[in-house]
């Protein structure tokens, strides 16, 4: 193009051939691949570029919903120290989390003037968060007199007691640091004399528990001098006795056997591990045991109810025998079948397990459960003399009596005994049992146990049958007294009737004081009034006496006594039984004199039913019905009533000798 | 972004009860001096405790100090390496040690504020300034409160210098110092441990209860790291042909050569009156050893001692005779396959003192220095009722502990002493929190805030003295 512009400017023709006057700008027609569409191609070559071009821009500050705060560090005090020093840390600004301000002292704006010229003086500092935990041991505190008079001891002195104490305080007892860095030094004596050379004594070398008792035994006592006990508070008090009880020869012997244990050698510590072992595999199979006996007590059919009738007699032949053997047999036998079972799938489980540890314990218990069995079994040439104690322990008896043939269970001999001849009265025996709190079925029923029980029954026994009788014999003398009051309205004029109430208001009011034991004396005033009264009768009246007083002294020795005086009260409203009975036993050892009395029955009777009426009553509920009764009573014993005691000393006679002889009995089969 | 708005804000304070006021932490020690911040993980700064001294031509009493990786292992003219530590893990030369300090401080944490340009009498045309000002203003630590270690045993004057360079020459605002088995405790996260510590000049076995060393019943011998390299250099004399220990900075270049034949190797000369001290080779060798100790040499853990009988009949030195050996590469090429005999030989002697190689310079061990002896010893002096708890807290901590099978047989070693009670083993399995055991423990333990009551501040030091750290730093 320049070579034209030149020509142009000098006229000059062009010299090249013309130019085609308009140079059409011919846009090279590009042919894409045909079936393409337009727009596609217009895309590729012509058209506004697909991707817009934006101008490369800085990413964009996040916008915060807050303003930052920028960190700065901040001077700080801390309360817990004493001299104001000031110290920094990073915070942020205007963050007054945990910013306890601390009040500004002298000490400390000096401090921090002294320490941070250049620092703006902050009129208050934040205050450590920290300072709080700053707690320190109660030192404690005692004066020189305080000390003279309460805590001299001969092997401390002031100046060493002074240093233990600080030094505890030091290391908040830590007594073992306490005893490690104890490095008491005695000050030098002051001397009087230049001569002598300056004695320093011997620093005494003090053990930890030496420490621990001087320095418990001073806090335990400034403790009391600046609270006594009595307003101690219940935390201090333990403290104040934790103190008072420290024994350091206790804790030097606990030391010395801590040291002891730990010094074991490996053969030690490998038996007691043996032993532990062993008493685990112990504690194991007593459960198993357990299970196993109560399998048993199952198999033999004593369910844990009511008593049965069920006995055990079948299997008393040894046909029975035999085939409780063969049940118990083939019952074991699928038992172990069941656990052979199960051990073989817990096997498969577990994979290789009999070569784990408690396959060796297992192993090792048999041989040593081994040598015990032959110790014990072939050790001995012959029978093993057992001593007194072993054959009480085993319960090896020697029985004088021969025995009846066949195996007898002890279980049997509970049942027999809790039965009686008709059901009624086997009831009745339960119930007594129930009250006394005696489980039908005893839980340890030892050969001494099942003995003491058989007793216990027979006095039941006894029991029920006096008291069956003393009923009949009270509806007895009340149909006779029935009759006898008849007869006096008839006879009997109103005079003695007079006589009498303020006896009876007497006697009630003595019966509202006194003991059971006054009553026989009164008994026996009363019978002083009546004109017959013989010496025999007084010594009878003085037994009698003896068994009231038996009755109210304090319960006693035996456990059958005890018993009985739960019956007592158990029974309350029949007590006369019970006294009866009472009687009966008292009359055990007198048996024979009784039966003598019972010769002169005929003339001692009426007094003595007398007194037994009047004992009932006394004993009674003193209901106004039972008033009147005894006022009944009384004119009945008057002697003045002829007809009527002839009647009832003939009653009398007969319940005395039913006494007599159910005692007799008793007492015979106990002696059996 | 919210878990990094999370970030942004300040850990609970009563998460972890720490509260920083960027406190330092220098832990010296016999091989490094670790310093750091408390509440970081690792010391930033770890400074060799050797420095190197260069005698000036002219004053042959002023030496040139050098202190760091870099510039003491250059074998400049007539450099002398020496260490401010003494063997006992106390320091010895204060002087040095303080600027040794300072350097690991204010080379990596804080610099040495600029003095500012109105002040600093470069613009000033007089001559006389006065100094007074400026040196309040140059004291490296004017900010940061500082806690020092110190070894179980370290006792009186020595526990008060620390305190007075702090103070005097470094202004710091406040200062503690703090036993190194308390800290190694703390590292590991127990206030009651018996704390194991192999460095490399001396096995310390320190009993902490409650954060607080039992100072009768710490013990202590040289049987560690230091230990075990004069083993391995007893043992290459004594092998035959003897195995040569040639610094990497003798080689000039080398060749590979078979396992066992003569190194090819051009050694460096240095010119008459410039060559290095004999105390810069021993360092280097020593560096030699390190890597040795690191690679090569194994405790032996099979059952019962080395020199013991195994329990097939044999003794346990014919065991070890068919286990595997190893391969080791001297600088200069030189190359062979060490028996497994010798790599268990060599560190034996720590547990075994009947093993220990010994020559006249190198007096054999006695039984009472061996590791288990001293641990015995240490337990014998506690408290019955400490004992067990003790036994089963064993804090192992040192960068010497870390051969390998250490712990092992340890732990076999005193179970076989103690078979009554349960021993346990409290060893980390990283490598940089069993070198800075105790400087990890005292960043933890400067960065508590319940930590702030205790620090010994300026003020008080300037009424009571450095007799305060005594009374305090208990």
């Amino acid at each position: 193009m320049m070579g034209s512009d030149a020509r142009d400017v000098l006229g000059l023709p062009s010299a090249g051939p013309p130019k085609p006057a308009t140079p059409k700008v011919q846009k090279p027609k590009v042919r894409g691949p045909t079936g393409m569409s337009r727009e596609v191609l217009d895309l590729k070559y012509e058209g506004a570029p697909p991707i817009s071009i934006v101008a490369p821009k800085f990413k964009e500050k996040p916008k915060l919903p807050f303003k930052p705060r920028p960190w700065e560090e901040t001077p700080f005090g801390n309360s817990a120290r004493k001299d104001g020093l000031i110290l920094r840390h990073w915070r942020r600004k205007g963050d007054v989390s945990n910013a306890a301000t601390l009040p500004v002292t002298p000490a400390d704006s000096n401090a921090a003037s002294e320490m941070e010229q250049d620092e703006k003086a902050t009129p208050t500092l934040s205050d450590s968060h920290w300072a709080k935990f700053n707690v320190k041991v109660d030192r404690p505190q005692y004066t020189d007199e305080q000390y003279e008079t309460h805590l001299k001891n001969d092997d401390w002195s002031k100046e060493e007691t002074d240093y233990l104490v600080d030094l505890a305080a030091d290391f908040d007892l830590r007594w073992i640091v306490v005893a490690d860095r104890y490095e008491y030094e005695p000050k030098e004596q002051p001397k009087d004399h230049e001569g002598s050379m300056a004695v320093t004594p011997q620093a005494k070398p003090r053990t930890q528990e030496d420490m621990k008792a001087r320095y418990y035994d001073v806090a335990a006592k400034t403790m009391v001098l600046h609270n006594p006990l009595s307003s101690m508070s219940s935390s201090e008090f333990d403290a104040h006795e934790k103190m008072t009880k420290y024994d350091p020869n206790q804790e030097r012997k606990r030391k010395m056997y801590a040291e002891q244990l730990m010094n074991r050698t490996d053969e030690e510590k490998y038996e007691e591990e043996m032993l532990l072992k062993e008493l685990s595999r112990i504690v194991l199979n007593q459960e198993k045991l357990f299970n196993e006996r109560k399998a048993l007590y199952d198999r033999l059919g004593i369910p844990p109810g009511p008593p049965q009738t069920h006995s055990t007699a079948m299997y008393q032949s040894s046909q029975g025998l035999t085939q409780l053997m063969q049940n118990l047999l083939t019952q074991n036998k699928n038992k172990e079948l069941e656990k052979k079972e199960k051990r073989r799938s817990a096997m498969a489980a577990e994979g290789d397990f009999s070569g784990g540890p408690s396959g060796m314990d297992r192993s090792q218990r048999h041989s040593i459960g081994g040598g015990l069995e032959k110790r014990f079994s072939f050790g001995q040439g012959g029978p093993r003399q057992l001593s007194a104690r072993e054959e009480q322990k085993y319960g090896v008896s020697h029985p004088n009596e021969r025995l009846t043939g066949g195996v007898q269970f002890r279980h049997e001999r509970i049942t027999k005994a809790g039965q009686a001849k008709s059901g009624v009265q086997t009831s009745r025996i339960g119930a007594a049992l129930t009250e006394l709190k005696i489980p039908q079925r005893l839980t340890m029923p030892t050969a001494k146990v099942v003995t003491e029980y058989e007793k216990l029954i027979e006095s039941i026994k006894t029991l029920l049958e006096v008291r069956k009788l003393s009923e009949k014999l009270d509806g007895e003398i009340k149909v006779w007294q029935a009759q006898k009051e008849q007869q006096e309205a008839k006879d009997r004029g109103e005079e003695v009737k007079e006589e009498e109430p303020s006896q009876v208001v007497e006697n009630e009011e003595e019966e509202d004081t006194k003991e059971v034991d006054e009553q026989a004396e009164r008994r026996r005033t009363a019978e002083a009034e009546d004109d017959d009264e013989d010496e025999e009768n007084a010594e009878e009246k003085e037994e009698e006496k003896e068994d009231s007083d038996e009755e109210a002294s304090p319960k006693e020795r035996n456990k059958d006594d005890e018993e009985d005086a739960e019956v007592d009260e158990n029974f309350a409203g029949d007590q006369d039984d019970e006294e009866e009975e009472e009687e009966e036993e008292e009359e055990e050892e007198e048996e024979e004199e009784e039966e003598e009395g019972e010769d002169d029955e005929d003339e001692e009777m009426p007094i003595e039913a007398e007194a037994e009426v009047e004992v009932d009553n006394n004993d009674e509920d003193q209901d106004d019905a039972n008033a009147n009764e005894e006022n009944e009573n009384d004119r009945a014993s008057s002697p003045a009533s002829a007809a009527p005691t002839t009647r009832s000393e003939g009653l009398r006679k007969r319940s005395a000798s039913v006494i007599s002889h159910v005692s007799n009995k008793s007492s015979k089969r106990q002696r059996r | 972004m919210a878990t990094g708005q999370a970030s942004t804000k300040p850990p609970d304070a009563n998460e972890y009860g720490g509260d920083e006021i960027s406190a330092l932490v220098l832990d010296p020690g016999y091989s490094t001096t670790r310093a750091g911040f408390a509440g970081e993980d690792v010391p930033k700064a770890i400074v060799p405790s050797f420095h190197g001294l260069i005698p000036s031509e002219s004053t042959p009493k002023h030496a040139k100090q050098l202190f760091g990786d870099n510039s003491i292992n250059i074998p400049l003219p007539r450099i002398s390496i020496s260490n401010v530590m003494s063997k006992e893990g106390t320091v010895e030369d204060w002087d040095t040690a303080a600027n040794l300090w300072e350097y690991a401080i204010t080379s990596r944490l804080t610099n040495t504020k600029p003095t500012p340009l109105a002040s600093n009498g470069l613009n000033d045309p007089n001559e006389d300034i006065t100094m007074e000002g400026v040196e309040e203003q140059e004291k490296p630590l004017g900010e940061n409160p500082l806690l020092m270690t110190e070894t179980g045993w370290n006792a009186g004057k020595d526990r008060e210098k620390g305190i007075e360079i702090a103070m005097e020459n470094w202004g710091c605002p406040a200062f503690w110092l703090a036993r190194n088995g308390v800290l190694a405790a703390f590292a590991s996260g127990k206030p009651t441990a018996l704390v194991v510590d192999l460095g490399a000049s001396t096995i310390a076995i320190t009993p902490v209860h409650d954060g607080l060393i039992l100072k009768k019943a710490v013990t202590r011998s040289p049987l560690a790291g230091n230990f075990v390299s004069n083993q391995l250099r007893l043992l290459f004399a004594s092998s035959q042909p003897p195995i040569p220990i040639t610094p990497h900075y003798l080689v000039a270049s080398k060749t590979a050569v078979d396992a066992g034949t003569p190194a090819q190797a051009t050694y460096r000369t240095f010119a008459p009156g410039t060559e290095p001290h004999p105390s810069f080779r021993q360092f280097q060798e020593e560096r030699v050893l390190t890597e040795f100790k690191e690679s090569v040499v194994n405790v032996w853990t099979g059952p019962g001692r080395l020199g013991g009988h195994s329990q097939q009949g044999g003794t346990n030195i014919d065991v070890a005779k068919q286990h595997p050996g190893k391969p080791f590469e001297m600088p200069d090429g030189w190359n062979q396959m060490f028996p497994a005999l010798d790599r268990y030989r060599a560190i034996e002697g720590i547990f075994d003192h009947k093993m220990a190689l010994s020559d006249a310079s190198n007096p054999p061990p006695s039984p009472g220095q061996t590791i288990t002896a001293l641990i015995s010893s240490s337990l014998s002096q506690v408290d019955i009722d400490l004992r067990p708890h003790l036994l089963g807290n064993i804090v192992i901590t040192g960068a010497s502990s870390w051969f390998a099978g250490f712990t092992d047989r340890l732990q076999q070693e005193l179970q076989a002493a103690y078979p009554g009670v349960r021993v346990r083993m409290v060893a980390s399995g990283q490598m940089v929190e069993r070198k800075f055991g105790s400087w990890i423990g005292g960043s933890i333990l400067a960065s508590l805030g319940t930590f702030h009551q205790l620090w010994i501040s300026k003020k008080e030091y300037e009424e009571h003295g450095s007799g305060i750290v005594e009374k305090r730093c208990k």
